[in-house]
């Protein structure tokens, strides 16, 4: 027996996931609906998700060493990888290089290193970065394809449109004008169409023929956002994340959005729809569920959740900008504090209010 | 509306290695070294001088006043007194007066001091009688069990709760201890129902433990009293902790700050039980234990009744070493998720040591760089008595002493789950002990 016995502080067991493996997870648990993107979209998003996180990296091993932290070690934790590949998902997949590089490092750098790094930052950096690019060049970030209809790019025409901006000629303006299922809600809304007349646009047929399925949300999104489900049930079931942001946000975007339908089915567009277009999915399961930045305690983060569902729902709705979810996150990140200090649980042995 | 406890922790048990090895006495060292310090909250002087012959079983230690009632201490062999000074304990970090003994090996006993008859006697007399046989909680708490039992002068006790759960991961004493002795715990029980004026006894065991439970329905249904009962429980830490037991068989809770007796209960460890019987029914006070000697540095895992002041090295000893490929460096007195990691194998076994886990770091904790919280809050999720660990930890740090104070760190039962849940390695229970304990200084 060594002479010098150790004598570390109790609990003397640990089993818990490390923050890679977490990570990791959620990387993984993102796949299918990479792999739907590049079906419908081609290949944009794996380069802008390699942009994303070289250039996510870099910074971060800017930041570290200006800090004086020791960079393999957090480096290593993969958070910037799983900002990146959110940050992909959200860009329009043929937009130049330099918005999703210059997001990633604002992301890092405005949006993490300069609290102190990861676990210290208020709000979601990856949506930081987005809403950053979105209010400030919302044309580049608004031209999404349409998911059927074109040719999907090829991988020497995608990278020709990110790094020298020259599009496919196939994809003329008006191939590209409300390519997405919510914003073609909101122009066509804008334009006094019905939901009914809306609807019945050709990027809400179904690759599977006429209208099957494809009322549901817009043809490719409704895909994605199917897959983002399945991804995100993979990691409740891993115990990668919990459930209470997730249901609490999708209870929050579907109940406003059937009050709203219930009330002028001519005007605003269903339950279903809003579940299964846009970021709805994603940020349920990938965002939201930010550990760093949402509340601490289960009752906290259904009232997050439900806050982040609700504001959603009425910036799609109301505001100018087709999608809210980022504003969505952000607002309700700012409201973290606040939310934290009126859900504190009742300790054991506290009497029941 | 009754309460209910989370689910708890579902650890990976370390039991198969000495569970089923049946209880062997270790033979009585030459020199016993026994800490005055060993009951929780109560001080002890001795009475005996350096020099003095001591019998077995006669008391070398008592409280300062005729009136507290306490828990005495005894002379586990008969010889003399050789030295009365500070040694290091077990028990904490700093040094602690201790009583040594030298053995004579005549094994010549104090002359019975037992009642003629308990049942007849005032249950105060009884609470007395328990105090003077060195009765303390042998869980590993050891608090003083006629002080916790003498509270029915004042406050009405409905239920006594005999704790057999044994919920930390390597732990089997108390198994093998209700397995073989299941009839002494039922007499035990029947004593402390008497010497605390309680009408009713729930036995509680962990379901891990088949044997033990049918050894102790058998003993309770020869036993043919209607007071006693044995529930089973869901296998889960920390559900033998006293709080998290009264509300799982009761649906009570210890009311914050309270006592379990401020809701009518007193819960004992089922090794206590056995101790009361064989000290008021046998005359034999406590001057030994059972203990578990386990770990991966461990040739034999055991349970051994070893007496008090039997120094540690001694035990593993009996127990042989393994040559492991990795450095044998850590042992613990008392469970894997609360014992306390020993510096010395040179200190002598007290009525706290319910087992000693021979192992490594290594294989305990392979991977412990700690790094930054990222707020997942697995720690609230886990913490049986609800609190926020990561708030707890950010107001410990900056030492605000009315936000732990409000978010409860006094509540903290310093169980460890949130430790072993933490992604980020952080060593949250023992930041919480030290801030308790700056907060009481």
């Amino acid at each position: 027996m060594a002479e010098q016995l150790k004598t570390p502080n109790a609990p003397h067991l640990h089993r818990a996931p490390s923050v890679r493996y977490v990570m990791s997870m959620v990387l993984l648990a993102l796949l299918p609906a990479v792999a739907l993107h590049v079906y419908f979209f081609g290949p944009g998003v794996i380069v802008q998700f390699v942009l994303a996180a070289s250039s996510g990296l870099l910074t971060e091993a800017l930041a570290l060493k200006l800090r004086n932290k020791p960079i393999g070690m957090f480096i290593g934790d993969c958070s910037a990888l799983v900002t990146a590949a959110l940050l992909a998902m959200s860009m329009p997949p043929l937009a130049p290089w330099w918005l999703i590089v210059s997001a990633m490092i604002f992301a890092m750098l405005l949006g993490k290193h300069v609290y102190g790094g990861l676990g210290f930052n208020p709000f979601n950096p990856a949506m930081l970065g987005y809403a950053v690019l979105l209010v400030s060049f919302a044309r580049p970030m608004t031209r999404w394809l349409p998911a059927v209809g074109i040719d999907t790019p090829t991988l020497s025409q995608t990278l020709r449109a990110i790094f020298t901006g020259e599009w496919p000629a196939s994809l003329t303006v008006d191939v590209l004008s409300g390519a997405s299922p919510l914003a073609a809600v909101k122009t066509g809304l804008s334009l006094r169409h019905t939901i009914d007349e809306i609807f019945a646009q050709p990027i809400f047929d179904s690759f599977l023929g006429g209208n099957f399925f494809g009322d549901i949300a817009g043809e490719g999104w409704q895909w994605i956002s199917l897959a983002l489900l399945l991804g995100g049930i993979f990691m409740l079931v891993q115990r990668i994340i919990r459930w209470h942001i997730p249901v609490a946000m999708l209870l929050g975007v579907g109940i406003t959005a059937l009050f709203m339908n219930l009330i002028d089915p001519g005007r605003h567009a269903g339950l279903i729809f809003h579940l299964f277009s846009g970021a709805t999915m994603l940020g349920a399961f990938f965002i939201a569920t930010d550990p760093v930045t949402s509340p601490s305690s289960a009752r906290g983060r259904l009232v997050y959740g439900a806050g982040i569902g609700a504001l959603t729902y009425v910036i799609r709705d109301f505001g100018n900008y087709y999608d809210g979810l980022a504003f969505a996150v952000l607002l309700m990140n700012l409201a973290v504090p606040l939310i934290d200090k009126f859900t504190v649980p009742r300790i054991y042995g506290e009497p029941r209010d | 509306m009754a309460h209910t406890i989370k689910p708890g922790l579902p650890l990976p048990s370390h039991k198969q290695h000495s569970r089923d090895v049946a209880i062997n006495a270790l033979p009585a060292p030459d020199v016993l070294v026994l800490p005055l310090n060993q009951h929780r909250d109560a001080e002890l002087l001795p009475c005996v001088a350096v020099g003095d012959a001591v019998l077995k079983g006669q008391a070398i230690a008592q409280p300062p006043s005729v009136d507290a009632l306490g828990a005495w201490l005894h002379s586990p062999v008969s010889g003399s007194v050789i030295a009365i000074e500070s040694r290091d304990t077990a028990v904490s970090s700093a040094a602690d007066l201790s009583i040594v003994i030298r053995n004579d090996r005549r094994d010549a006993r104090q002359a019975a001091t037992a009642f003629v008859d308990w049942q007849q006697s005032a249950p105060l007399a009884v609470c007395q009688s328990i105090a003077r046989g060195g009765i303390a909680g042998l869980g590993g708490a050891v608090f003083p069990t006629a002080t916790k039992l003498a509270v029915h002068a004042h406050q009405n006790i409905e239920y006594l709760l005999l704790n057999g759960v044994e919920c930390e991961p390597y732990i089997t004493c108390d198994d093998r201890l209700m397995r073989e002795r299941a009839v002494d715990i039922v007499r035990g029980a029947q004593i402390l129902l008497h010497a605390a004026q309680a009408q009713h006894c729930v036995v509680a065991i962990e379901a891990d433990k088949p044997e033990a439970l049918a050894a102790m329905q058998a003993a309770l249904s020869a036993a043919n009293d209607s007071r006693l009962a044995v529930r089973s429980i869901a296998t889960a830490y920390p559900s033998g902790d006293e709080g998290q037991l009264i509300t799982q068989l009761l649906g009570r809770e210890i009311p914050r700050g309270g006592l379990p007796a401020d809701i009518g209960v007193i819960v004992q460890n089922v090794a206590t039980a056995y101790a009361c019987a064989r000290w008021i029914e046998h005359s034999e006070p406590l001057i030994s234990r059972i203990v578990t000697v386990t770990g991966a540095g461990i040739a034999h895992p055991a349970n051994l009744e070893v007496m008090l002041g039997t120094a540690i090295h001694d035990v593993l000893h009996a127990c042989a070493r393994t040559e492991q490929p990795i450095a044998i460096d850590t042992i613990i007195m008392g469970g894997a998720m609360m014992g306390r990691a020993l510096a010395s194998e040179q200190l002598p076994i007290v009525k706290a040591t319910n087992c000693l886990i021979v192992t490594s770091q290594a294989m305990l904790k392979p991977q412990a760089v700690e790094m930054p919280c990222i707020r997942c809050a697995e720690c609230a999720y886990a913490c049986p008595v609800f609190l926020l660990p990561q708030q707890l930890l950010i107001h410990a740090r900056n030492d605000n002493r009315v936000a732990l104070q409000e978010l409860g760190l006094a509540d903290c039962i310093e169980c460890g789950c949130c430790d072993y849940v933490c992604p980020s390695n952080i060593t949250l229970a023992a930041r919480f002990r030290a801030a308790k304990q700056r907060m009481q200084g």
